[in-house]
């Protein structure tokens, strides 16, 4: 299997250095997409529940001063891991999952769509134990990379 | 009341913003002032914070990844990698903090996975003040603030009780706080010492807002054909020698507490008797028609794990499921919370000056020294220490080392004693000069080491109830005791192992590094290694 040196003089193979990229992914991006949600209190207003919204999906998580937004977290990753991972089908999987949570988008800027935050969250957190399974399978898959 | 004050350690906002917005019950500090965010937001900054800021912080909240410039990581360990410093930085930044705040409570924001992932679990579960937040709900967290401030403002003892800074009796207390005012049974294991009896009346029953008596049953002195007319009762002539009616310790403890001392000895026959009583609440004494009704909070306690009398077939399975083993409570021995010696071993010495029967000794020496009425005893360790009218008993390292090594086998029971004994002795040496005239001036007096040992020697020392080594072949055998941590349980072993290499080889470690390494030349590895786990060289060859 092919090494690769990161950092300073840590050297990882590709399996460890992908599973280590889905760790970034499950911080950066399934954390923060439900946090905003998850905080909120249980009486907040349906304006409030729209404003947890925005910040989940539009300033989701912040790298020093810049403000990185869920597709833009979910696009990064997508682009940086290898063809192989993306072959199989947990990613297909998360793939829709996270599809599925970004289209509420949609949704912010439209004061007539019903928001249910228990629907949200759902969601959301469906995007966690996706990472989750991806992971496995790299892990397990010993030939992939 | 002012709002507990919560400093925020996080490279981003969020979770300054959510204290700020939705925990109003917290005060948020501003540690860059109003017009900067409300977090401090790597590692170096912290420190240099509460450096100078401990005093008025009273959580933190603590991030665990944090993306900030290499030069503001701290370093989790000499293996530097910038990823795992950056993934786990909160661990690199809780070791910062407890360099200099080991009490400060801290709130990690972090799964218990993620601790798993940096090794960094049974680490932090044996560090005190420090919880983690496992969950990202809003009540969560506030629960977790809440426990963590109370818990820092909870007092090292209170009255006669010696709670100590340790985590596990943290947990113990506040664990029984809650169960002394719910109707539940309480169950307490501990060895022999721990202070079951003394927690049961001075805290539970105490705590459990019942105005009715304590009562206690000690079931190891009473012979087993009587346990069940004492429990429940009995009427006359229902028993051989049963002259009259005589009524149960449930009925005695009637509105109020029964504690069943040592419940292991109940006969197997009168456990199912018991279950049905602790089910339904009432009582029949032997030979009456009627029931009687009970309201009774039940303390049970035991010097074995009951589950381990349940796998012998002494103990019936459905009983120890109606006591609870949801309720159960563990009394960590004294071994385990070793760093709370010196707190104890202060506490019993002022204690100890104040017992009916040595207070004369006390006064009259403390005369001699001129202090003013109403001094006390203080322990002091070493030489250093400040007059401050205060009788100082000074205990040298020697007689401390014999204190700190002692595996006190009899737990606190054994360590008042000795203490007791301590400031007996060396108050009647010092009052017979002061009765002889001699000009005793200084208001200190100092313990004989010799003494300490002598003490110790009784109730078993370091080494003596440890197995020795097998010499006929490579085995050793080791114990095996239930500790806080599985690092504590592993260095344990490792001790016990290593005191059964010293006996064999004489404290020989040429031949030791034989026989561990294979080179009789690693002496020294090995003489390091006995220092990395706490023994002392110097003193187990003087023993």
């Amino acid at each position: 299997m092919a090494k690769i040196e990161i950092h300073r003089g840590v050297s990882m193979n590709a399996q460890t250095v992908v599973v280590d990229r889905l760790h970034d992914l499950q911080h950066d991006l399934a954390k923060y997409i439900r946090m905003p949600l998850t905080f909120l209190p249980s009486h907040s207003t349906a304006y409030d529940l729209r404003d947890a919204l925005h910040r989940a999906l539009r300033e989701t998580y912040r790298r020093g001063d810049r403000v990185i937004r869920a597709d833009e977290l979910w696009g990064e990753c997508v682009e940086w891991l290898p063809a192989p991972v993306k072959q199989l089908e947990s990613f297909r999987r998360l793939e829709h999952t996270v599809k599925r949570a970004l289209a509420w988008e949609r949704a912010i800027d439209d004061p007539a769509a019903a928001l249910e935050r228990s629907v949200l969250l759902a969601d959301f957190s469906a995007i966690g134990a996706a990472i989750d399974l991806l992971i496995m399978d790299v892990e397990s898959e010993e030939d992939l990379l | 009341m002012r709002r507990p004050r919560i400093l925020v350690i996080d490279d981003g906002l969020e979770y300054a913003r959510i204290v700020a917005q939705h925990l109003p019950e917290f005060e948020l500090i501003e540690p860059l002032g109003p017009d900067a965010p409300a977090r401090l937001p790597d590692g170096p900054a912290a420190i240099a914070y509460l450096k100078d800021n401990a005093e008025s912080v009273d959580v933190v909240l603590l991030d665990m990844r944090f993306e900030v410039a290499e030069d503001r990581l701290l370093p989790l360990n000499t293996n530097r990698s910038l990823k795992r410093d950056s993934r786990f930085q909160g661990i690199a930044i809780l070791r910062g903090i407890r360099d200099g705040h080991p009490e400060l409570p801290v709130v990690l924001l972090t799964a218990q996975r993620d601790l798993a992932l940096a090794d960094a679990g049974d680490d932090l579960a044996s560090q005190s003040m420090t919880y983690v937040l496992d969950g990202d709900d809003l009540d969560t967290l506030r629960i977790r603030i809440n426990t963590a401030f109370q818990n820092s403002r909870m007092s090292l003892a209170e009255g006669d009780m010696l709670w100590g800074r340790s985590p596990a009796m943290r947990k113990l207390r506040f664990r029984l706080s809650t169960l002394a005012r719910g109707t539940l049974p309480v169950l307490l294991e501990g060895e022999t010492g721990t202070g079951k009896s003394f927690l049961a009346e001075r805290y539970v029953h105490r705590n459990s807002g019942r105005d009715g008596p304590f009562v206690v049953a000690d079931l190891a002195s009473i012979p087993a054909d009587l346990i069940a007319a004492h429990l429940f009762g009995a009427t006359r002539g229902s028993y051989t020698g049963a002259v009259s009616d005589r009524q149960g310790v449930f009925e005695l403890a009637d509105g109020g507490t029964l504690f069943l001392d040592e419940i292991q000895n109940v006969p197997l026959d009168v456990q199912r008797q018991l279950l049905v009583v602790l089910q339904e609440r009432r009582v029949r004494p032997l030979g009456a028609a009627k029931e009687r009704n009970v309201d009774v909070k039940v303390i049970a306690c035991s010097n074995e794990p009951l589950d381990q009398a349940v796998k012998a077939g002494r103990f019936r399975q459905d009983l120890l499921m109606r006591l609870g083993p949801a309720t159960r409570v563990q009394i960590p021995p004294l071994r385990d919370r070793i760093g709370d010696l010196e707190f104890f071993t202060a506490e019993l010495v002022t204690k100890a000056a104040e017992h009916p029967e040595i207070a004369p000794l006390f006064e009259l020496v403390a005369q001699a020294a001129q202090l003013p009425s109403g001094a006390r005893m203080r322990l002091q360790l070493g030489r250093d220490g400040n007059a401050d009218n205060t009788l100082r008993l000074v205990l040298p390292a020697a007689g401390w080392n014999l204190l700190a090594e002692h595996r006190w086998p009899g737990n606190m029971r054994e360590l008042a004693f000795v203490v007791h004994n301590l400031v007996t002795f060396t108050l009647v040496e010092a009052a017979d000069a002061i009765r002889a005239g001699l000009p005793i001036r200084a208001p200190r007096l100092q313990i004989d080491p010799g003494l300490v040992a002598e003490l110790l020697k009784g109730s078993g020392g370091a080494m003596d109830d440890l197995p020795a080594a097998n010499e006929d072949d490579d085995r050793i055998s080791v114990v095996v005791r239930p500790g806080q941590t599985l690092n504590g349980v592993s260095v344990e072993v490792e001790k016990q192992y290593f005191l059964a290499l010293f006996r064999r080889y004489d404290g020989d470690f040429s031949q030791m590094a034989g026989h561990l390494l294979g080179d009789d030349s690693k002496a020294r590895a090995v003489q390091l290694r006995f220092n990395q786990i706490g023994l002392k060289v110097r003193q187990l060859r003087r023993r």
